[in-house]
């Protein structure tokens, strides 16, 4: 059975990463995996590597670094006992629900399946970390280290639900978590140094996590290390497997908890979850006229009816910033919330682009019934577009103007009243709102090119491939993004020095050197809805989206 | 060549076009008359004409070379075992995924090139009802008004509120209606722009047994009053009660296409009255089923 079982968690996991690869057979998706994971190595890997080397010679392989690795992980085993979870069993599909406690199994069984099938995300996460943190060298002492905190997890997870059968509940161990932490900490700090017996005494099994993670460890240390994890994520198992709980019940519960947070992820992504459904449109349609006006009234309708809430975020941190302002009188305070309102300024493009989706991010799922209507594909995905950068744009002109009515009525004095003039702001939203349009442009492009990453596939919607996915588009969309300034970058230097030359000192002076540049992005805006309406017209749903939407 | 005249509509009769290997055929009866140009001019009129089309995913060939044709007012049933390829046809014919090959017309203007005047006189209705859930039922039919550039929307959207049983539901969110009425809505929605041609794909799912008989109603009254239909179901007296004429077609490729008693009367081989379901099960090569 327990081959069986082995057999069916490696299939999946095979599956699971084969699904995931043969996306790459596709061009697109194999340069842009290429461009992303260029990124991380050149940018992020390198930097990170060097980081660890750094870390290396200010620590070596010195007891402080393995003391303070020894802590953090005494922190973790202990604090676990004080999560709230405390229904037993384990997370599992609900098909695997159906199909494993149908079938005559022990629960030993099940969670040996459990651990065998995340291993792949296991091995991920070990990966990721050993990437990360020190590495490549490390992978394998990262992947005991996770492989035997997953038994050791699984094990609390049941301890929690015995520990609440015998009535002691989520306040109790939450104190006993402090009160031991507390204790060790006041102890350390009554004897003066964490170097005493009775520390080392403590420390002295989570040591073998920081012999087993840290660079510079003699072979032997590691190996030990390695044994003595096994053996960890051995007892743990055998625990996880015996402890007396409703194991099934609690299965059944946590998995029911998993379905139902999926479902909410889906339906939120989908626009199915409305917060303010009885808003009413914020425009009577017309029977006729420009089929696209039909298109952005609904997505102005579902801006207000499902991303109401970030603007209610935003104009709320803005409204307090505004009401501080005229509590605290001061000079000092009046900059201070100047530069709060700029901050905020200059925060509702990036996130607007990123929180009000209400465009082909949202209708991507009902591909089909726009793929029927009467209208050119460029066409529909400007109109499409449409209803985000102006939900964003009166955003941004409405801070805009609290700022500046502020800023000259309120004096903030200092470079606020010298720099941030009327005519900055003006210039600042000329420039900002197709630098939005851009910003949005490219998560629908991503969205269009990409559908198997943009979207949430049913089964592994937190999956580890997932996660490598998510992280791939963020930097392609980074990298798309900044290669798609410098055009109106190169063109801003001469319109500068021409303008300076011809209108310095003008009021017009810093119109004419920024209009080239918004006109080039302007034209880069057209172009990209240009080849995206034609990559519309030609999608097909069938092979791209039913994997994630059927 | 021979599937591009067929798709004209000149010759309705039945045909199987691919008979089963281990029975003896029926031979498709000849041609006696090649139609003159005039007639092939006449007959390419028809609001739908779909000539060689195929579409492949990769190796795989999920529609071969299908050609048909329906005519004003005709109702053409659809008909499969799961995975023949009836979905993939309706949704290039409908134009949400472009064909490999072949040619798609809607009232004479081809999907590919010139897609918006074919879909403006075309309404798809899928199995599954997606809707857009931040929109109301009368937003709904008031956006596809709009997009459809019909005047007068409100006019024609009492009567289709009336006929789906909708009235009471016109500020209703997707979320607070059934699956049925989702369907009903979503019916609605491409009744309104009144087009020429519609393509149902299994209409009845999700609809209680009054619901189920207004639909029949609906499509059939669609058909008298010219509209061209092609009706996919699995429900085969369903197919067998609204539809003039059938195509029957199995991995990918039609095997039977014509009128729906020819159809059967040729299965019968005049033994008898057969019916559509014992037919297609016959077509099919489905010889367990059938007994």
């Amino acid at each position: 059975m327990t081959g069986a079982l082995a057999y069916i968690a490696l299939v999946s996991a095979k599956n699971r990463l084969l699904l995931a690869v043969r996306k790459l057979r596709n061009p697109r998706y194999l340069i842009s995996a290429a461009a992303g994971f260029a990124y991380f190595y050149l940018f992020l890997g390198r930097g990170m590597g060097r980081n660890s080397t750094q870390f290396q010679r200010m620590f070596g392989t010195s007891e402080l670094a393995v003391n303070i690795t020894a802590g953090i992980m005494f922190v973790i085993l202990v604090a676990v006992l004080a999560w709230p979870s405390s229904r037993g069993g384990v997370e599992l599909s609900e098909a695997e629900i159906q199909f494993l406690f149908a079938g005559p199994l022990r629960r030993r069984d099940v969670l040996l399946y459990k651990f065998l099938r995340s291993q792949l995300q296991i091995a991920f996460s070990s990966a990721i970390a050993a990437f990360f943190a020190v590495r490549s060298r490390n992978f394998v002492g990262m992947w005991f280290i996770f492989g035997s905190l997953s038994l050791y997890m699984m094990m609390m997870e049941q301890v929690r639900a015995r520990l609440r059968a015998l009535h002691i509940g989520f306040t109790v161990r939450l104190l006993t978590v402090l009160a031991i932490l507390g204790g060790v900490s006041w102890m350390a700090k009554e004897a003066g140094t964490f170097n005493t017996p009775w520390m080392h005494a403590l420390l002295y099994f989570p040591r073998f996590f920081a012999l087993a993670a840290l660079p510079g460890i003699p072979l032997q240390s590691r190996l030990a290390a390695y044994a003595v994890l096994t053996l960890f994520g051995f007892v743990s198992f055998i625990v996880a497997a015996t402890v007396d709980v409703n194991f099934r019940e609690g299965s059944i519960e946590l998995t029911q908890r998993k379905a139902n947070a999926i479902a909410r992820s889906r339906s939120q992504q989908s626009g199915q979850w409305i917060a303010f459904k009885r808003l009413p449109p914020p425009f009577r349609l017309a029977e006729t006229g420009a089929p696209e006006i039909a298109i952005i009234w609904k997505n102005l309708i579902a801006s207000l009816r499902i991303g109401m809430m970030p603007i209610l975020v935003l104009c709320g941190g803005m409204a307090f910033v505004v009401g501080e302002s005229f509590l605290i009188p001061e000079e000092a305070a009046a900059k201070v919330t100047a530069m709060m309102m700029l901050f905020l300024c200059a925060l509702v493009p990036l996130v607007g682009a990123n929180a009000i989706g209400m465009d082909l991010r949202l209708d991507i799922q009902r591909i089909d019934a726009l793929k029927t209507f009467p209208l050119q594909g460029e066409r529909l995905v400007a109109a499409e577009l449409a209803a985000p950068v102006i939900v964003i744009g009166l955003l941004e002109l409405l801070f805009m103007t609290i700022t500046a009515v502020f800023l000259n009525t309120r004096g903030a004095g200092g470079p606020f009243t010298r720099y941030v003039t009327a005519q900055h702001l003006v210039i600042a939203f000329i420039f900002i709102i197709p630098l939005c349009a851009m910003l949005i442009t490219l998560r629908n492009a991503g969205m269009l090119l990409f559908p198997a990453w943009a979207l949430r596939s049913k089964e592994e919607p937190r999956g580890a491939v997932v996660v490598g996915q998510r992280l791939v588009m963020a930097i392609v969309n980074l990298i798309v993004l900044a290669i798609s300034v410098i055009p109106a970058a190169i063109v801003f230097i001469p319109a500068f020095f021409i303008a300076n030359r011809f209108f310095a000192g003008s009021p017009g002076f810093l119109a004419i050197a920024t209009i080239p540049s918004v006109a080039v992005i302007v034209a880069e805006l057209w172009l990209a809805v240009k080849l995206m309406g034609s990559y519309f017209e030609g999608f097909d749903a069938t092979t791209e989206l039913d994997r994630v939407l059927s | 060549m021979k599937n591009a005249r067929r798709a004209c509509g000149f010759n309705r009769e039945f045909q199987i076009i691919h008979p089963a290997p281990q029975r003896p055929s029926t031979p498709a009866p000849p041609n006696p008359i090649t139609p003159p140009p005039l007639f092939r001019i006449i007959t390419s009129m028809h609001p739908i004409e779909v000539v060689s089309l195929s579409k492949s995913y990769g190796d795989f060939a999920a529609v071969r070379e299908l050609s048909f044709s329906v005519k004003e007012g005709e109702i053409l049933g659809l008909v499969g075992p799961n995975g023949a390829g009836k979905t993939t046809t309706l949704r290039a014919i409908a134009g949400i995924h472009p064909p490999s090959s072949g040619q798609i017309r809607i009232s004479g203007f081809d999907v590919r090139e010139d897609g918006v005047e074919a879909k403006r006189r075309l309404a798809f209705f899928p199995d599954e009802p997606r809707l857009f859930d931040y929109l109301s039922v009368e937003e709904h039919l008031q956006f596809i008004g709009r997009l459809y550039g019909t005047r007068d929307f409100r006019a024609g959207m009492e009567p289709l509120l009336a006929e789906f049983d909708l009235q009471d539901k016109r500020k209703a969110m997707p979320a607070e209606l059934s699956r049925g009425m989702k369907q009903k809505l979503m019916i609605a929605c491409g009744f309104l722009h009144q087009p020429s041609v519609m393509i149902f794909d299994e209409p009845l799912t999700g609809l209680d047994p009054l619901g189920i008989r207004r639909m029949k109603e609906s499509i059939s009254n669609r058909a008298k009053a010219g509209a061209s239909i092609i009706l996919s179901s699995h429900l085969l007296h369903l197919v067998e009660e609204l539809c003039d004429s059938v195509l029957v077609i199995q991995n990918g490729a039609s095997v039977a296409y014509g009128p729906i008693e020819e159809l059967k009367w040729r299965i019968a081989q005049g033994r008898g009255d057969v019916s559509l379901e014992e037919a297609f099960l016959r077509i099919t090569n489905d010889e367990v089923a059938a007994k």
